[in-house]
């Protein structure tokens, strides 16, 4: 870079500014590359961020101006820091420090963070408007502006550009760097002012100010006759010179006949993004880049699993489980689990496969050398973008080639293995053009016959796989500034209100195209769609089979809400034995109340396990995932009943009272229509009176008011446990069953599960025990008498010690808070 | 704010807007606050984030995504952040209006924690506001005042609860009283005696005793006095005269009933009822259910005043009362019939406790079905009362049925099992059965044991009882053994002065004697005899006893 090419104020700027500002501010510079500037534009961020922040909390504690709160913070920030976390708390300890009136910081340090002085004056926070371009779902373009500080405004850009990961083209980063570059210089200004604090290396005592400096990440330096150190090497030791004199160009990777043959004949998702990278002369760029093959790879993998699917005339539960649970916003990770659940159903369902050789492939990449050494090439791949290219800083160009080398192999040699995707060509047609969709080069072709879709898989019998919506043509459906840019627009994730594109070439696009929608909904939807069954017509291992699904589908979705803990479940004896109790009553409805948290939930799902044992049928619902608020036309749903099903045509089992079928429906509160379900409720048990037919319904209240009313005419199927001298109108709260907290002996009971739990991948294990507690902070250990708050006490305490007594009353949900907005 | 804040605040302040505790992720796409935390799938977006720690959960319905809170709790508490933002500057009638009309799943929970940040402000306007006017919301008010009084812990009311206690206790309207008495039964639930002390002492202070609802909230209050104050007020209170017909005059009365009985004060306690019972509307079928109850209540007391006669005469009229107008299939049938049964027991009539039983049996069983513990308890009362009959066979049937209930219910390891056994086993010892007797006496000892631990009454009795039986066996070196650990554990709580004691020495030196080891036999019969003179008389059958072996002792 030549000091004639940047105005003086930059130039004074990197001689004078500490390293980690004026580095990657060198860097920009110098760089010829806008993507490259826009990645380090966050890097001086982060450096200004973590240079400052250290320095404030070293000055803090020695004012003790640090709250319990701050502390949180600042303990995350130690291990995983960010640059929004950074700023919120950087601005609490300028705060704090203020207030505390023990030492007065120069002006200019509140001014560049946007803290107002009440007391003394600072030079004026200025304000700037940025203009940015959005594209919304309607694909009509917007101009918004934003007013805000230099610092906040960076961090927005941060988030909004660098954040994504989208690798955009120069034309767009260039952009992008016009954009804010005024803003960025703004801070740059305000950090030429903040000149009281000057920094060492206390090492080798050498400043740390200058672009060309090295640190090795132990700092010290002196405010107001104070001295004051701080050390963290992971986040604020630079290294000598490798960014000096780095040139963008001339890097180049050379090609083999692989290289070639993957550019040459597989399908542009793939190739293109792959000769891009192999092209690219930035380190830093092609590793994004190749970050950008790899996950058009795993989506193409998964795309094609899912067609493969779609087209056929199968229907599986486990695979519409698993295309809602991970491909509706699928993260890297998310595209492999759906594929490797995907295959392992069709094979057992005995698919004829369109791409014959996929099955046999997964198994050779995956789950053979994840069975026998847990990791694979895909785990290693996803591994490198998390920890490269997620929060870390630009690596230098050293760096981003040992990187390449020890990454691309990798993806090459999954590529390599994939050679038969050569055989299925991907071709799509309007209605006059069809485009062969192979290689880099997209080429007009003549179609032997029309497409029966307009983007389709074509094997080397002429047969036809069709892929869309997963794979479209931008024309049909974006704007002009999409479609301009993008050949093929691949599916990225979907709202069911919008569907999201990403292009090969970097190119987003999102859609709310009703056909689009419409098409991907159907499919669902015909996935799901089963003729519904007269219960006539079943024989009672069909029925318990039905039953069983319903069950597992039920509970496999509240382990992943982690409403329910795989193996760990404390007892509750009172209430399992009112519910043991019940089982031969003439009452059909036993009403469970609790207050949020208490552990209704699980008592349901033991109960469903302990009814089962006890040979009896059993449906387990949840209140919030019922399609209509009505409990018929759900088990029909459910069960893929016909509506005129009856219980009394079922011949094949006899319900009775004293061996009933018991429906547990959980949360009947969080319904959208509560009452009208719980009228339903109270209409199907008088429908089903005797007994043979029973409902536990738990509800989520706090007290007795809240409990929905009954007319006394249900009266008899209301089961009542109620002692004498209950003198409630509503019958419901006369005849309620109330789960009470936990006793002392039962939270002792489910704090030794937790501990001691080794199954759950979420540590619970603070280094004290519920006894010591209770000694130390009553006002906290009183609360665990909530399994759930219970559970977040632990998760928040894993690991530490004793919490600091706050004097007086604290609340979890505070601490719970506390914590997770200190990340 | 950090972004996690920012979105979790966000999120939440959009449920509150578009009144729904489940949003379409759409929506949130064009948000221009959070859109971009939304729109990014990469791992890092703090979106992402709160999906993978589990704070929000994405679900499927229809084909759309929609997200939510995951923990219900954290939602309102959140939801009670947004809110105290949103309502700074309006007063408690715009809030009021404002969460009424709001159709939001959750709403009044975050009202509660939005209070809660209110009091823990020191600002108590809004509260003592909703207090007075939203009656649609007491369990919230409740809540929120239990809460400041936590926080104030047991300490003097300071600063901005002056304010609170002004607000409630001077003048006091009916809604006052009823959300004091929420609160007081709420500090109760959590245990929180000393807290609720507080509340005692101001309610005492303050409350004047001029209307049912005040004077029932003073008879919960001198709960926590002494005795004999204790006393003093109820007298008090049971010569107040309020209006006739009033449910709360009823109740009023029904309470301090029930704290005449607890004090042992049964003759009280039946005024007390009886003045239920006047103030009770015969044109009110809900009071005449409420007086079946009172007349149950005066059964017990008459009982326990030892007037057995007018006790029956009471649980009859509690009886006609629940047929006439309720039916046979009253729920509380089942437990008058249970207490008429047991008073025809202990006046010797076992004819009639038997009939009344088994109409108590018949009612459980159609309204509770077979597997339930008041079926089980009351089969456990017939066997006992055929054992009283010397109809073993009928006792057997009883006690089994009553055993198959329990152990259904509550496995092989529970008291009422115990008891089970134990029954079972004393039943067998009346028949001379003496190995059967044996052999569940030790099943009943195994529970015990397992529950209660070898230090427990229980325990100590029910090896004693395995004593005896061995006794009867003449297996006297077992016996022996029996008789003396329950001795240990007996003298552990009783101490030497007392009947249980007297009897295991006496059964000790049974042991002693039948095994001729005369001299701890002498010793231990001395020490028998010493303690029946004192507890009984010389002249009682078992202190007679005890002077012949020392006689015989004497003369060996």
């Amino acid at each position: 870079m030549e000091p004639s090419d940047i105005n003086p104020q930059l130039l004074q700027a990197i001689a004078e500014l500490p390293v980690h500002i004026s580095q990657p501010l060198y860097r920009i510079y110098d760089s010829k590359l806008y993507f490259k500037k826009l990645h380090l534009v966050s890097d001086l961020l982060i450096g200004c961020f973590r240079l400052y922040g250290h320095a404030l909390i070293q000055i803090a504690r020695k004012e003790n101006s640090i709250s319990e709160s701050l502390e949180l913070s600042i303990e995350t920030l130690l291990s995983k820091d960010s640059h929004g976390l950074w700023n919120t708390t950087i601005i609490k300890l300028l705060q704090e420090i203020e207030k505390a009136e023990s030492i007065s910081l120069s002006p200019e340090i509140f001014t560049l963070f946007g803290v107002t002085l009440k007391k003394r004056k600072q030079p004026v926070i200025k304000q700037f408007t940025v203009k940015n371009t959005v594209i919304d779902s309607t694909g009509k373009k917007q101009l918004i502006d934003t007013t805000n500080t230099p610092l906040e405004l960076l961090i927005n850009f941060r988030n909004k550009y660098v954040g994504h990961g989208t690798v955009y083209s120069e034309e767009e980063s260039h952009k992008i760097f016009l954009v804010y570059e005024n803003v960025l210089l703004e801070l740059i200004n305000l950090l030429n002012q903040c000149k009281d604090f000057q920094f060492l290396d206390s090492e080798n005592k050498i400043t740390l100010h200058g672009y060309d400096k090295i640190c090795s990440g132990k700092i010290e330096f002196s405010y107001d006759g104070n001295r004051y150190q701080f050390e963290s090497v992971e986040q604020l030791s630079i290294e000598v010179g490798e960014y000096l004199n780095e040139s963008d160009s001339g890097n180049l990777v050379s090609e083999d006949n692989t290289d070639k043959n993957i550019i040459q004949t597989y399908p542009y998702v793939i190739a293109h993004p792959y000769k891009r990278a192999l092209e690219e002369t930035d380190g830093y760029k092609r590793l994004h880049l190749l970050k950008e093959t790899f996950l058009n790879y795993l989506k193409y993998v998964g795309l094609i699993t899912a067609s493969e699917y779609f087209n056929s005339d199968l229907k599986i539960g486990e695979i519409n489980r698993a295309f809602k649970n991970y491909l509706f916003r699928p993260q890297f990770g998310h595209w492999n689990a759906f594929v490797r659940s995907a295959i392992k159903a069709l094979i057992e369902n005995k698919h004829h496969w369109f791409v014959a050789e996929l099955p046999e492939y997964y198994d050779e990449i995956e789950t053979r050398p994840y069975a026998k050494n847990g990791i694979t090439d895909i785990g290693k791949l996803i591994e490198f973008r998390n920890h490269y290219l997620g929060h870390g800083t630009v690596p230098s160009e050293k760096q981003c080639k040992q990187l390449w080398a020890d990454y691309f192999p990798l993806l090459k040699g999954l590529l390599q293995k994939m050679a038969f995707c050569k055989n299925y060509t991907i071709v799509s047609s309007d209605k006059t053009i069809a485009w062969r969709l192979m290689g880099d080069e997209i080429t007009q072709v003549n179609l032997r016959q029309k497409l029966k879709s307009n983007i389709a898989m074509l094997n080397n019998h002429n047969e036809e796989l069709s892929i869309v919506p997963f794979f479209i043509l931008p024309g049909e459906y974006f704007i002009k500034e999409v479609s301009e840019r993008a050949k093929l627009m691949v599916y990225e994730q979907n709202t069911g209100s919008r569907i999201v594109f990403f292009s090969p070439e970097s190119v987003h696009g999102e859609t709310n195209n009703e056909r689009v929608l419409e098409q991907l909904n159907l499919m669902i939807r015909e996935k799901e769609k089963q003729e519904p069954v007269d219960i006539k017509n079943l024989n009672e291992s069909a029925w318990k089979a039905l039953l069983k699904e319903n069950n597992e589908a039920t509970l496999q979705s509240l382990l992943n809400e982690k409403k329910v803990i795989k193996g760990i479940y404390q007892e509750r004896q009172d209430a399992e034995i009112a519910l043991r109790s019940w089982i031969g009553a003439r009452a059909g409805l036993f009403f469970l109340s609790a207050e949020a948290g208490s552990g209704k939930t699980n008592l349901l799902v033991e109960m469903s396990r302990q009814y089962g044992e006890r040979g009896f049928d059993t449906i387990l619902l949840r209140g919030n995932r019922f399609r209509t608020p009505d409990i018929w036309e759900e088990l029909c749903y459910r069960l893929n009943l016909t509506p005129d099903s009856s219980f009394e045509d079922a011949g094949f089992v006899k319900y009775e009272q004293e061996n009933p079928l018991l429906i547990l429906i959980d949360g009947a509160n969080e319904n959208s229509n509560s009452k009208a379900l719980f009228d339903s409720i109270l209409t199907f048990l008088e429908k089903y009176k005797g007994g043979h037919i029973k409902i536990v319904l738990s509800w989520r209240v706090n007290t007795k008011s809240e409990l929905p009313k009954a007319d006394d005419k249900y009266e008899s199927i209301i089961y009542s446990d109620a002692k004498e001298g209950d003198r409630e109108e509503n019958i419901i709260a006369r005849s309620c069953y109330w789960l009470k907290p936990l006793n002392k002996v039962e939270v002792e009971g489910a704090w030794n599960k937790y501990v001691n739990d080794k199954q759950d991948k979420v540590r619970r294990k603070p280094n004290f025990s519920y006894e010591e507690l209770t000694y130390h902070d009553r006002s906290l250990s009183d609360q665990l008498d909530n399994p759930l708050l219970l559970r977040l006490f632990l998760e928040l305490n894993n690991g530490k010690g004793l919490p600091k007594s706050r004097g007086g009353f604290i609340s979890i949900w505070s601490l719970y808070h506390e914590k997770l907005i200190s990340q | 704010m950090t972004d996690n804040h920012l979105l979790i605040y966000r999120l939440a302040g959009l449920m509150l807007e578009h009144e729904q505790h489940i949003l379409p992720v759409d929506l949130l796409f064009d948000d221009d606050q959070i859109g971009d935390f939304v729109k990014s799938i990469q791992i890092d977006s703090p979106y992402q984030q709160m999906l993978i720690e589990g704070v929000l959960t994405e679900s499927v319905k229809e084909e759309k995504l929609f997200v939510s809170f995951t923990v219900e709790g954290y939602f309102h508490y959140v939801l009670g952040m947004v809110m105290e933002s949103q309502f700074a500057n309006h007063s408690a009638q715009d809030i009021h209006h404002k969460v009424s009309c709001n159709q939001l799943n959750g709403i009044t929970e975050g009202l509660k924690h939005f209070l809660i940040r209110e009091t823990d402000n020191q600002k108590f306007d809004t509260l003592l506001w909703f207090v007075d006017f939203g009656k649609n919301f007491k369990n919230v008010i409740v809540d929120s005042l239990s809460y400041a009084y936590l926080k104030i812990g047991d300490r003097s009311p300071v600063g901005g609860t002056i304010e609170l206690t002004k607000g409630l206790f001077e003048n006091p309207t009916d809604s006052d009283i009823e959300i004091i008495d929420s609160v007081l039964d709420r500090l109760e639930k959590l245990q929180k005696n000393s807290v609720s002390k507080q509340i005692i002492h101001e309610v005492l202070h303050y409350i004047k005793t001029d209307s049912p609802q005040k004077a029932g909230l003073f008879v919960k209050a001198i709960q926590y006095l002494k005795s004999d104050e204790k006393i003093e007020k109820l007298d008090r209170l049971t010569s107040l005269d309020f209006d006739n017909g009033d449910p709360e005059t009823v109740k009023l009365y029904q309470n301090i009933g029930s704290e005449w009985n607890t004090l042992g004060q049964y003759s009280k306690a039946i005024a007390a009822y009886n003045k239920a019972i006047a103030a009770v509307d015969p044109q009110n079928i809900r009071q005449i259910e409420i007086s079946a109850e009172i007349y149950n209540n005066l059964g017990n007391a008459f009982k326990y005043n030892g007037q057995f006669d007018e006790s029956l005469s009471h649980f009859n009229k509690s009886l006609d009362i629940y047929i006439s107008h309720f039916g046979e299939g009253h729920v509380a049938l089942g437990t008058t019939y249970g207490n008429l049964a047991l008073n025809y027991q202990e006046q010797d009539n076992l004819e009639k406790a038997m009939h009344y039983y088994e109409k108590a049996i018949m009612l459980e069983e159609r309204l509770h079905g077979y597997y339930h513990p008041n079926i089980a308890i009351t089969y456990n009362n017939l066997g006992t009362l055929s054992v009283e009959q010397l109809n073993f066979t009928m006792a057997k049937v009883y006690y089994e049925k009553s055993l198959k209930i329990f152990l259904s219910i509550f496995g092989p390891i529970h008291q009422w099992v115990a008891t089970a056994y134990n029954n079972i086993s004393l039943m067998h010892i009346k028949e001379k059965n003496f190995s059967l007797g044996l052999e569940y006496g030790n099943k009943a000892l195994i529970i015990i044991e397992t529950l209660f631990g070898t230090k427990h009454p229980w325990y100590a009795t029910t090896i004693s009882n395995i004593g005896g039986i061995s006794l009867e066996l003449r297996e006297f070196n077992k016996a022996l053994v029996n008789f003396t650990q329950g001795l240990e554990i007996k003298l552990e709580l009783y101490g030497e002065d007392n009947l249980n004691i007297g009897y295991s020495y006496y059964n000790i030196g049974k042991c002693h004697y039948e095994l001729k080891n005369y001299h701890p036999a002498r010793l231990h019969y001395h020490k028998a005899w010493t303690i029946f003179k004192n507890a009984l008389s010389e002249n009682h059958s078992i202190s007679k006893k005890t002077q012949d072996y020392l006689t015989k002792l004497n003369d060996l």
